[in-house]
């Protein structure tokens, strides 16, 4: 059996819930949101890895999200901001 | 979103093709140097399909050489690649701005007036009225100071109330509501008589200041005084007062008719002609060559549809159809019923307003007599 990982948490997050700050604005950390299964949005994202119209990876400072999901597009991206449509079946963190 | 996208298609975008292996090192590369692309979709593996800026596509360039792809241009699209395209057609443009132009100062114009809720005036005397006061078709609609308007028409047309006016793109409501008309009142402080409107006999009398001459079973003739408005007293001699009062009587309205009568019924034979014509405010332009209407009798039926851009903003242009429909006319004695009823319609036309008791009618040597019994006030003031 595999042994059960404790969280770790860093001083900035460890700082940021003590002073109830949302996590997205002070630490830039990604925010996603769904909207049903045709539109996502993730803010502070740092780069796209791989674009298919069956598969999205987007790079965050900590992890990779992948989208994966049928007919994706994205259709508005800018340096911190990504809409992606398309009908969304999963969203993984990698 | 929608705002974003009309300023888009204003400012102009084109859709681009990128074509290599590392489509999505150009997107990221694009978004590092703040190049704003959109609507991105992946054609198959190598290809990609987005819309950029057309200012920014010459900073693609160095993009596309660094991520190792190919940019093609698939397609222009918004507004200054449109106009490019009519850019030699100069005609073209210029009559477009002319015509919107031209709208744009047609519709400042008063084209069309609309009078309602006259009934005794008849529009004529308010057009009239209303060109006097500076409402005319072809008149600047900003220009019309509504209480001018209104003050000039209720000095020059006695019968009205009230006036409304609005304006409505380039129509022109007018409301108007009328006086009931009053029997000119004899003024309330010189003294005065009362005589009889009309013969009949009394039936009571309310007398209110005056000298009454008359008692109820009174035959009287029209023109009689009824109340002498001259008091004589002992003490205080001579005196003159308005006579007042309201004085009820029997009174008869008599008609005669001579028979037989004839009427004329008009057939139409099916011949018809239609004379239809484009009418620019005061200017003719007919689609036909022959003014002149060659049937002896017809009815003229005339239908007018004007161009107008959603209610309000009614155009100077107009077509007009004219319906020239050809008719018969024969001459057709009236049965005497018809006389009848026609005789009673104008007597009860004549009569409005006075209390009808009975009605009689006699058919006696070829003439037809409808007599009228009536109560009615016959009060007549008639100073000295």
């Amino acid at each position: 059996m595999r042994k059960k990982e404790k969280p770790v948490k860093t001083i900035g997050e460890k700082l940021t819930t003590l002073f109830d700050m949302p996590q997205d604005v002070v630490l830039d950390s990604p925010k996603i949101t769904v909207i049903s299964d045709n539109s996502l949005t993730i803010e502070n994202y740092t780069g796209i890895l791989e674009y298919s119209d069956l598969q999205i990876r987007i790079k965050t400072k900590e992890k990779i999200v992948s989208v994966v999901g049928t007919r994706l597009s994205i259709c508005v991206i800018t340096d911190s901001y990504i809409l992606i449509e398309g009908i969304i079946e999963l969203v993984r963190w990698e | 979103m929608f705002l974003i996208k009309l300023f888009n298609i204003l400012k102009g975008y084109v859709i681009i093709t990128v074509t290599g292996l590392f489509t999505e090192r150009f997107i990221n590369l694009c978004t590092r140097r703040s190049i704003s692309i959109w609507n991105t979709k992946k054609i198959n593996k190598n290809q990609l399909s987005a819309c950029v800026d057309v200012d920014d596509f010459k900073r693609l360039r160095p993009v596309a050489k660094k991520s190792y792809c190919k940019v093609h241009i698939t397609r222009k699209a918004g507004l200054p690649f449109f106009l490019y395209r009519y850019k030699k057609r100069k005609v073209l443009l210029a009559s477009a701005f002319i015509s919107f132009v031209l709208l744009l100062v047609l519709t400042r114009f008063v084209w069309v007036i609309n009078i309602t809720g006259n009934e005794i005036i008849s529009t004529d005397q308010m057009m009239e009225g209303l060109s006097k006061a500076g409402v005319k078709t072809g008149v600047f609609a900003k220009s019309i100071d509504k209480s001018y308007v209104r003050n000039i028409l209720m000095t020059d047309i006695p019968e009205l109330s009230w006036v409304g006016i609005n304006v409505k793109g380039t129509t022109v409501e007018i409301d108007v509501k009328e006086r009931t008309k009053l029997p000119p009142a004899f003024p309330k402080d010189s003294p005065c008589s009362i005589v009889a409107k009309n013969s009949g006999v009394i039936v009571r009398s309310d007398i209110t200041e005056g000298d009454e001459l008359i008692k109820p079973g009174d035959v009287v003739s029209k023109g009689q005084i009824l109340v002498s408005g001259v008091l004589e007293g002992e003490l205080s001699g001579i005196r003159y007062v308005h006579s007042d009062g309201v004085i009820i009587a029997r009174t008869w309205h008599q008609k005669t008719v001579q028979l037989p009568m004839y009427k004329e019924i008009r057939t139409p034979t099916g011949r018809e002609k239609s004379k239809n014509k484009l009418k620019i405010h005061n200017f003719d332009i007919n689609f036909y060559i022959k003014d002149s209407i060659s049937y002896e009798n017809y009815d003229k039926i005339t239908e007018e549809k004007k161009f107008s851009l959603g209610d309000n903003f009614v155009l100077p242009v107009s077509i007009q159809y004219n319906k020239y429909v050809e008719q018969t006319v024969t001459t057709v004695e009236m049965s005497k019923e018809e006389v009848l009823s026609k005789t009673i319609a104008q007597m009860d036309e004549e009569l409005k307003g006075i209390e009808v008791v009975s009605k009689k009618h006699v058919f006696e040597n070829g003439k037809l007599t409808v007599t009228y019994e009536c109560l009615e006030n016959i009060i007549e003031k008639v100073g000295f």
